[in-house]
C-alpha cells in the first residue's frame, strides 16, 4: 500500500524494485496540494524516501471530456468508441479506456478526441466507461460512466454456411455482444424462428450455436436477434450470413455409409473423413452415453 | 574420557576431541534484502570447510542486532558442496541489520561475522504531479 499525503494509492502490481499503483479516486483533492509518496510495507513499516524524489503534487490542469459516441466501423467490422474533450494528451500510450474495468484498444487520440476500438465487453449494454490520460481522470470524468449507450449486435460472418442435418456447430462473428449478454439468437431471416437449439458466448464477438436438428434451406440468410429484434447481416461478404441443412446435401443425416449403424462398446466405427468433421460432436456424446457396464448397443441420438 | 555418577568414577573407552580449527562464514549474498519479499542468499563457507555439504546439516538463522530475542529462522534450500557454498531462503523481517549464525550437525557452530541489512527505501516515481480526481498511474522505484 502507497499513500500520497493523506490519499491512498492502490497498488495494481509489485516486483523486487518497482511498484505500480494508481491514485484514489474517491475524493477531489485541492489543487496544488503537494505530499510526500509513502510506501507502507507489510511489516508495518514505512520505506523512507528523500526528498525531493518522492513529492508529487495535485493539479487541476487536466483534460476535460465531454461526450462518448459508439459507431459500428462497417471496414473494420469492429466498434468504435470516440470520447471527445480539450486537452487531450494526443498520447495513445498513456490514454486508456475500460469499459466494467475491462481495457479497450486506443486506436488514436488527438487534442480534442480519443477512439478505441471496443475488444471486450460484457455485454451489449456495456457497464460504466471510465477514461484514463497520463494524468489521471480527466475533468468531467463522469460524464462517460453512465453513458447509456447500447451496442446493437452485428453479425459479420458464420464459420460454415452448410451444416449437417443433425445439428452443427456455428462459430460466428458478432460483433456487440458479450459473455453477460442474454437472449441472443441467430434466426431464419425468412421465417424469424431461431436456427440454434442452443447458444454460447464464450467471449466478446464470438457466438457458438448449435444448429437444430432440421433442415434448413438452401439460401437461408441468417439474421442477428436480440430482445425481439432482428439485425441483418452487417459484414461485407453477405454469403458469410447464409447457411443450409440439407437432407441432400454433403453432410446428410443418413449414415448409410457408416458400417455398422449399430456398435457395441468398444467397437470399431468406420467413418469418412469428411462426415468426420461434422459429425465428431454427436459421436463424441454418443460414446460418453455409452455404459461400458451393460454391454449394451446403442443407435446415435440423430439417426439413422 | 572420565564419566562420574554420584561421585563414582564409570569405566569407559569414550573419547572427545576437541577441534582447535575454526570455520567461517565468508560472504553473504546480497547483503541487502527487503523486508517483505521472499529472498535466496547466498552463504560462502571456506573453501576447506572439512564435511561434505549436507543441506540437512545446517541450520541457519539471522538475530536482530538490536533485538536478540528477535530471530528469524531461514531454511537451507540447496547446498554446493564443490564451492562450499549455503543457499538460504530469507522470508522476511522488520527492517535492521541482522547477525548470521550457521550451525552445522557435527563442525558445531560455524564462525560468523556476516549481518545481513534489511531495508527497503524507495528512491524514486516516475511522474510528480496527477489529477486531483485520482487515477494517475505511479511507478515506485526502489
Amino acid at each position: 500500500m502507497g499513500s500520497i499525503g493523506s490519499l491512498n494509492c492502490y497498488v495494481i502490481s509489485t516486483n523486487s524494485t518497482t511498484i505500480v499503483c494508481r491514485t484514489d479516486e474517491s475524493r477531489t483533492m485541492t489543487p496544488a496540494t503537494t505530499g510526500d509518496v509513502v510506501v507502507f510495507l507489510k511489516t508495518s513499516e514505512e520505506s523512507p524516501c528523500e526528498k525531493p524524489n518522492c513529492e508529487f503534487t495535485y493539479t487541476s490542469n487536466v483534460p476535460t471530456i465531454s461526450t462518448m459516441q459508439a459507431n459500428f466501423d462497417s471496414t473494420a467490422n469492429v466498434y468504435k468508441l470516440m470520447v471527445t474533450g480539450t486537452s487531450f494528451s494526443g498520447d495513445t500510450s498513456t490514454t486508456e479506456l475500460y469499459i466494467g474495468g475491462k481495457l479497450q484498444k486506443c486506436d488514436e487520440v488527438t487534442d480534442t478526441s480519443a477512439t478505441f476500438t471496443v475488444t471486450d465487453i460484457s455485454d451489449e449494454k456495456m457497464a460504466s466507461a471510465k477514461l484514463y490520460f497520463d494524468l489521471g481522470l480527466p475533468d468531467s470524468h463522469s460524464s462517460i460512466t453512465g453513458h447509456g449507450l447500447t451496442l446493437e449486435p452485428k453479425l459479420i460472418s458464420m464459420n460454415i454456411q452448410d451444416g449437417s442435418l443433425g445439428g452443427s456447430l456455428i462459430t460466428a462473428n458478432v460483433q456487440g455482444v458479450g459473455p453477460s449478454t442474454s437472449g441472443f439468437e441467430l434466426v431464419d431471416s425468412s421465417s424469424g424462428s431461431s436456427i440454434c437449439k442452443s447458444v454460447n458466448i464464450p467471449s466478446y464477438g464470438v457466438v457458438e450455436c448449435t444448429t437444430i436438428a432440421s433442415e434448413i434451406a438452401e439460401g437461408t440468410t441468417i439474421q442477428a436477434k436480440l430482445s425481439g429484434t432482428a439485425y441483418d447481416c452487417a459484414g461485407s461478404d453477405a454469403t458469410l450470413c447464409q447457411y443450409k441443412q440439407l437432407s441432400t446435401g454433403t453432410y446428410p443425416m443418413s449414415l448409410q455409409p457408416i458400417s455398422p449403424q449399430e456398435v457395441w462398446y468398444s467397437q470399431e466405427l468406420t467413418l469418412l473423413p469428411q462426415q468426420l468433421t461434422r459429425l465428431e460432436p454427436l459421436i463424441v456424446a454418443f460414446m460418453r452415453t455409452q455404459s461400458p457396464s451393460t454391454q449394451q448397443p446403442k443407435s446415435l441420438p440423430h439417426g439413422p | 574420557m572420565t564419566i562420574i555418577v554420584n561421585n563414582l568414577t564409570v569405566t569407559n573407552t569414550l573419547s572427545l576431541t576437541l577441534r582447535n580449527e575454526i570455520k567461517s562464514g565468508v560472504s553473504i549474498t546480497p547483503s541487502s534484502v527487503s523486508p517483505v519479499l521472499k529472498q535466496n542468499v547466498t552463504i560462502q563457507l571456506e573453501t576447506d570447510f572439512p564435511y561434505t555439504l549436507n543441506r540437512d546439516d545446517f541450520t541457519v538463522n539471522a538475530t536482530s542486532e538490536t533485538n536478540s530475542t528477535y530471530i528469524r529462522y531461514m531454511n537451507v534450500i540447496d547446498v554446493d558442496d564443490a564451492n562450499k557454498r549455503l543457499v538460504c531462503k530469507f522470508g522476511g523481517a522488520y527492517s535492521g541489520m541482522f547477525s548470521i549464525r550457521i550451525r552445522h550437525a557435527k563442525f558445531g557452530l560455524i564462525k560468523s561475522t556476516l549481518l545481513l541489512d534489511v531495508s527497503a527505501n524507495t528512491t524514486s516515481i516516475d511522474k510528480n504531479r496527477g489529477s486531483i480526481y485520482g487515477g494517475t498511474l505511479i511507478t515506485i522505484t526502489g
